[in-house]
This record gives C-alpha cells, sequence and structure tokens, in this order.
C-alpha cells in the first residue's frame, strides 16, 4: 500500500457546535464553512478544522447506533480515527485483502480496515478526486 | 513524545504551592497578536499508543507501508517510540519499554501535536482562554520545545511543538 498523506484525524464530540467551538474559541482555529454539514445515511454530522496539510473532522452521532454512537457511549468523546489519504483506493483496498487484512468495501471513496487487522486502531482510507 | 503519553514530570520543574495559579498566568509578556490564536502551523505528529510499540509499528511498516525512520527508547520513563514520517506528519508509535505480557496487541489513537510559530504565544492563548497548559520545555527532538494542553480540549490530549525553539550551544 502506498500511503499519500494523513488526510485527517476523527474526533468524536457529543455536541458538534460545542466541541467546534472550543477549539474555535479556545486556540483560535476556524472551521472551513464549505465543509461538513449532515449525514443522514452515516448517521453523523461533521465538521472540518483544517490545520496545515490535515484537518481535524468533528463529528456527532446523530444515530443511537453505529460506530460513533457506541464510541460516545464507551468512551464520551476523544480521538476516533486516523484517515490517510491513498491514490488508489480501489487497488489499495484489493492490495490489503491480498495480504490477509479485513477492509470494508469502499463507498464515496472511503473504505475503512477492520480493527482486526489495525492492533484496534480505526483507520479509514480516503481517496479524494 | 514520552513525557505527552506517559505524562511523566517536566524535568528540572520545581514544585512549589503556588505552581498550579501560576500556570494560569503567561510567565512570560504576550506577544500574542488578538485573532491570531495558537498560530498552528500544521499537525506535527500523531500519537499510537500500544501495549507493543514495536510490534505496532512493524505491523503497520509491512502493511501500510510506513517506513519506520527511527527508534527511540527513553530511560526513566520505561517508554520505547518508533517514528514513522508521512509528508509532514510523523506517526509516533509509543509504548512501554518492557512490554508486559498480553493476549494481544493493543493500539488506540492517542494524542496529536501542533506545530506552532511561536509557542510562548501559543500557551498564552490556551491560558487566557482559562486553561491550564504546561511551560514549554525541551522535546526529544533536537532544539525543540513542547508544552501539553492540559484541558480545554474535549477530551483530545494535545500538545505545542516549536522548533528551533532553543538556540544550538555557541549560539546567542
Amino acid at each position: 500500500m502506498k500511503a499519500k498523506r494523513i488526510d485527517h484525524i476523527g474526533i468524536v464530540v457529543k455536541d458538534l457546535e460545542t466541541g467546534v467551538a472550543t477549539y474555535e474559541r479556545n486556540f483560535g482555529l476556524r472551521r472551513d464553512p464549505n465543509r461538513g454539514g449532515d449525514l443522514p445515511a452515516l448517521g453523523i454530522r461533521n465538521a472540518f478544522v483544517p490545520i496545515g496539510d490535515a484537518d481535524l473532522e468533528f463529528i456527532e452521532s446523530t444515530s443511537d447506533e453505529g460506530p460513533v454512537a457506541e464510541f460516545v457511549k464507551a468512551r464520551g468523546e476523544g480521538t476516533f480515527h486516523l484517515s490517510i489519504e491513498v491514490d488508489d483506493l480501489a487497488s489499495t483496498v484489493e492490495d490489503l485483502r491480498a495480504l490477509g487484512c479485513r477492509v470494508g468495501n469502499p463507498n464515496n471513496g472511503i473504505a475503512f480496515v477492520s480493527i482486526r487487522s489495525t492492533h484496534g486502531l480505526n483507520l479509514q482510507l480516503i481517496q479524494r478526486a | 513524545m514520552a513525557e505527552f503519553v506517559t505524562g511523566s514530570n517536566r524535568k528540572g520543574a520545581k514544585i512549589g504551592k503556588d505552581r498550579k495559579a501560576a500556570e494560569l498566568i503567561p510567565r512570560s509578556p504576550a506577544k500574542r497578536e488578538r485573532g491570531q490564536g495558537v498560530r498552528a502551523a500544521h499537525v506535527d505528529h500523531i500519537v499510537i499508543a500500544s501495549n507493543d510499540s514495536a510490534a505496532t509499528a512493524k505491523h503497520f511498516s509491512e502493511t501500510f507501508g510506513f517506513e519506520i525512520k527511527r527508534t527511540m527508547s527513553r530511560p526513566g520513563t520505561r517508554a520505547h517510540m518508533e517514528f514513522a514520517k508521512l509528508q509532514e506528519v510523523v506517526l509516533e508509535f509509543a509504548g512501554p519499554g518492557e512490554v508486559q505480557p498480553y493476549d494481544e496487541v493493543r493500539a488506540r489513537l492517542g494524542g496529536f501535536v501542533l506545530a506552532v510559530e511561536d509557542i510562548e504565544q501559543a500557551v498564552a492563548v490556551v491560558r487566557e482562554a482559562g486553561f491550564p497548559c504546561g511551560d514549554p520545555h525541551p522535546a526529544v527532538q533536537p532544539g525543540a520545545k513542547i508544552a501539553s494542553v492540559k484541558a480545554g480540549t474535549g477530551g483530545v490530549p494535545f500538545a505545542f511543538i516549536q522548533y528551533n525553539a532553543i538556540p544550538a550551544e555557541g549560539q546567542a
């Protein structure tokens, strides 16, 4: 697999506006007004705070179920996933599966590697346009 | 970044009854510019904590192609770190120097460190917001200073780092 760059760090918050405002107020960071929003199909809403070449992605669960909701129940707020950009997601997924990794099917340019293949770390692969 | 992951005490820190209050008061003249915030340039490194950092580093290197550039064990903190770099961001695999017996290797995403232009300003901004922040102190990276933000981060441990913050010997 050829990792291109760190795309973002996912941070789960209980309330998106409060979470982002905390970073804006306390540290002077600024969210990207052109990205983020409600993603009902995923049961989340999110916002992005760019820092250099990477982002902090703040995520709030809008559902009682799903990995983000489960994370909040188990651990509250905190760092949730690491996202790595790759050039060719489909090939990367194939290559990882050939190595024996469990990887979800790509969906809208994103695939998650099973925690069983990452020592427990939530790892997302992303292909940008 | 063992001192960040393990929470070890700062070297040379004076323990005094007024330290807690003193940490909330900027010690240097505020050089902060209004509206500039902490002036974070980029994410410097991300900590991946593991009960066996060498094993996790090896797994990530072999599976995901991260080249391990450096390893470090810190006497006194009993920590072992391995570092890989992806563009401008370092991945730090951190864990105990003496690995305890385990059933499986368990890793999780820890905190991260933001590279800032002026660490004194960044610390002052956080303290002005009313949150405790450790004093900048020498980092393991030569010439760099690091300071940990102790609260106000929504449960995310993070720190600031400024490179070239400590003049090399012989320089003013």
